[in-house]
C-alpha cells in the first residue's frame, strides 16, 4: 500500500482576527498571539524573522501590544557535535548573535505582552539557550518557573514541570501521562490540555499541563477558546478537530499524529487511520524514530505494554519493542 | 573535626548535596544541575531557604576569619550563597556573591555564567549580553589580571577591554 504519510495538520489563514499578524509571521503562534492580543494571557514569546522584525512589531501596536527583542537566531550550519553544553540543547538550536534593526538574517526572539513593563520582567527569566561563541547555556533552573508565571501558567503545571522536566531522569509527558486519571468510556485526555501541537498552529496552551485532564489547564483553554470564538470562529473549530486526534507518543516534541480512531482492548490499544503524520525534535535527531515508513504503509497499529504492531489490514507489517515512556493518547 | 568543617558538615545534610563543586575551564560545559537540586529543595520554603543562608554566611565569615588559604572553598561557599540569594529573588545580592565568587577563584568559569544571569534577572540586559557575547575573553582577562577582587568597576572595565579584543 502507498504511503499515507501527509501534511494532516495545515497552516490556518486567518478571516478577520489577526490576519496582519499570519501575513507577517505565519500561524505557527497565532493562537497565542489572539489569546494575549484578546486579554486572556499576560503574554507570550515568538520568533520573527529579522528582517520583518519592524513590521511585526508595528503589527503588534495595532492590537495593542509592545515587543520587547532580545537575541537574534540564526540557522546552524553545522550539527551540534562539538558545541560545548550541546549535549543539554533539547530544542531548534541556533547560533545567537546581538539584535540590531540593521540585520536582516536569521529569527528574532520577542517577548510580546500588553505592557511594556510586563515584556521586560519576562525578558528577564526568558533566556533562550543559543549557541553563542560555540557554546551553548542554559539559564538557571528556577527561571523556567518564573517565566512560566510571566506567562500565565497554572501554578500546578509550574509545579510539576518543576519536578519532572528534567529530561535526565524524566520524560515529562509520561509523567503527565501517570497523573492523568482514566475514566471509564472517555478518552483519557481533554483537548483543552492536547499541548503537542502548541508549535504547529493548533492548541489553545502553550504549556506542558501537569495532567491530560488538568482542570486548571482546561478553565484557560476554555477561555481562549470563547475568546477566539467571537472573532475567529473557523479556528476554533480546526483547532477542536486537530486536538482530539489520536497521538503516538515518543517524547514532547516527538510523536505521530493520526487522522484515525483509537480504542482500548483491556490493556492494549488500536489506532485505526486514514492518515498519519510524524513530527519529530530536530534539535535531537538521536530521537528520531527509524520505522514511520512502516506506520505509513499500514492502517492500524496495536500498542502492547512492550511492543507496537504496525498493521495493514489483516497483515502484519512490522513489530517494535515499545519503550515504556512511549504511549499512546486520544482526546475528546 | 574542626568547627568550621563540622558546620560545613551541617550544612551539607541540610541540603542533600555537597557544597564541593567541580571547578569548570573553558573547555567544559556549565552544568545547571546545583541550580536544579537547589530549587528542588527550597521550591516554597522560603524559612528553610533563610535558614541555609544564615548558615552559609557563618561558614563563610569563618573561613574568611581562618585564612587557611583554600580559597576554592571560599569561592565555592560564595557561589552556594549567591545561588541561594538567586532564588529567593535577592539578584543584587547575588549578584555580589558571585563577584566575591570570582574573586576567591579566577579559574572557575561557573562564577561568570551565576553572574551575568543575576545580572541579566537584576534588569541589565545590555551588561549580560556583553558578558555573554565575550565569556571567554572574559574570563581569560580576569584569570591574568593581577587584581584580587573583583568589582563592579573591574568587571565593567574587562568587559570593555573584552569587547575591544577582536
Amino acid at each position: 500500500m502507498a504511503l499515507l504519510v501527509s501534511n494532516i495538520l495545515n497552516p490556518y489563514i486567518p478571516k478577520k482576527f489577526g490576519r496582519e499578524y499570519y501575513d507577517v509571521n505565519g500561524s505557527l503562534q497565532y493562537p497565542m498571539f489572539a489569546a494575549v492580543a484578546l486579554g486572556v494571557k499576560p503574554l507570550f514569546d515568538d520568533w520573527v524573522s529579522a528582517d520583518k522584525y519592524q513590521e511585526y512589531a508595528d503589527m503588534c501596536s495595532k492590537y495593542g501590544l509592545e515587543v520587547v527583542p532580545d537575541i537574534i537566531f540564526i540557522a546552524p550550519k553545522d550539527g551540534k557535535k562539538g558545541i560545548i553544553g550541546g549535549e543539554n540543547i533539547t530544542t531548534t538550536y541556533a547560533k545567537g548573535i546581538k539584535f540590531g534593526k540593521n540585520i536582516d538574517n536569521g529569527n528574532v526572539h520577542v517577548f510580546v505582552s500588553k505592557t511594556r513593563s510586563m515584556a521586560l520582567e519576562a525578558k528577564k527569566f526568558g533566556w533562550y539557550p543559543a549557541v553563542i561563541n560555540n557554546r551553548a547555556t542554559n539559564k538557571p533552573y528556577i527561571d523556567h518557573i518564573r517565566f512560566g508565571r510571566c506567562l500565565g501558567f497554572p501554578n500546578c503545571c509550574i509545579d510539576f514541570f518543576r519536578k519532572y522536566n528534567n529530561w535526565h531522569l524524566y520524560s515529562n509527558p509520561y509523567e503527565t501521562l501517570k497523573n492523568t486519571p482514566a475514566i471509564n468510556r472517555k478518552a483519557r485526555g481533554s483537548y483543552y490540555c492536547n499541548n503537542f501541537l502548541m508549535d504547529h498552529t493548533y492548541s489553545l496552551i502553550h504549556h506542558l499541563p501537569c495532567s491530560y485532564r488538568c482542570q486548571e489547564t482546561i478553565m484557560f483553554a476554555k477561555k481562549v477558546e470563547e475568546k477566539i470564538m467571537d472573532v475567529e470562529p473557523d479556528f476554533v473549530e480546526k483547532a477542536a478537530e486537530a486536538l482530539k486526534k489520536p497521538l503516538l507518543v515518543f517524547s514532547e516534541r516527538n510523536f505521530i499524529l493520526f487522522d484515525g480512531f483509537m480504542a482500548k482492548h483491556d490493556d492494549n490499544f488500536s489506532i485505526d487511520y486514514k492518515r498519519c503524520q510524524y513530527f519529530q525534535n530536530t534539535a535531537r535527531p538521536e530521537d528520531a524514530i527509524d520505522f514511520f515508513d512502516y506506520v505509513g504503509e499500514g492502517n492500524n497499529i496495536i500498542i502492547s505494554k512492550g511492543k507496537i504492531m504496525i498493521r495493514d489490514d489483516n497483515s502484519a507489517l512490522k513489530t517494535i519493542e515499545k519503550k515504556p515512556e512511549w504511549f499512546a493518547i486520544n482526546f475528546d | 573535626m574542626n568547627q568550621i568543617e563540622s558546620q560545613i558538615n551541617e550544612l551539607e545534610n541540610y541540603l542533600g548535596f555537597s557544597t564541593n563543586r567541580l571547578e569548570i575551564n573553558l573547555e567544559s560545559k556549565w552544568n545547571e544541575i546545583f541550580s536544579y537540586d537547589l530549587l528542588q529543595r527550597f521550591y516554597n520554603k522560603d524559612d528553610e531557604l533563610k535558614t541555609a543562608i544564615n548558615k552559609a554566611i557563618n561558614i563563610l565569615t569563618m573561613l574568611i576569619k581562618s585564612n587557611n588559604g583554600n580559597n576554592k572553598q571560599i569561592s565555592d561557599h560564595f557561589s552556594l550563597l549567591g545561588n541561594m540569594y538567586y532564588i529567593m529573588g535577592d539578584f543584587n545580592k547575588s549578584i555580589g556573591c558571585f563577584m566575591k565568587s570570582l574573586s576567591y577563584n579566577k579559574n572557575d568559569l561557573t562564577g561568570w555564567v551565576e553572574l551575568m544571569f543575576s545580572i541579566r534577572a537584576y534588569g541589565d540586559f545590555r551588561i549580560f549580553e556583553d558578558i555573554i557575547f565575550n565569556l571567554e575573553k572574559a574570563y581569560r582577562l580576569w584569570k591574568n589580571d593581577t587584581g584580587h577582587e573583583l568589582t563592579k568597576e573591574k568587571m565593567l572595565s574587562l568587559i570593555d577591554r573584552a569587547k575591544r579584543i577582536s
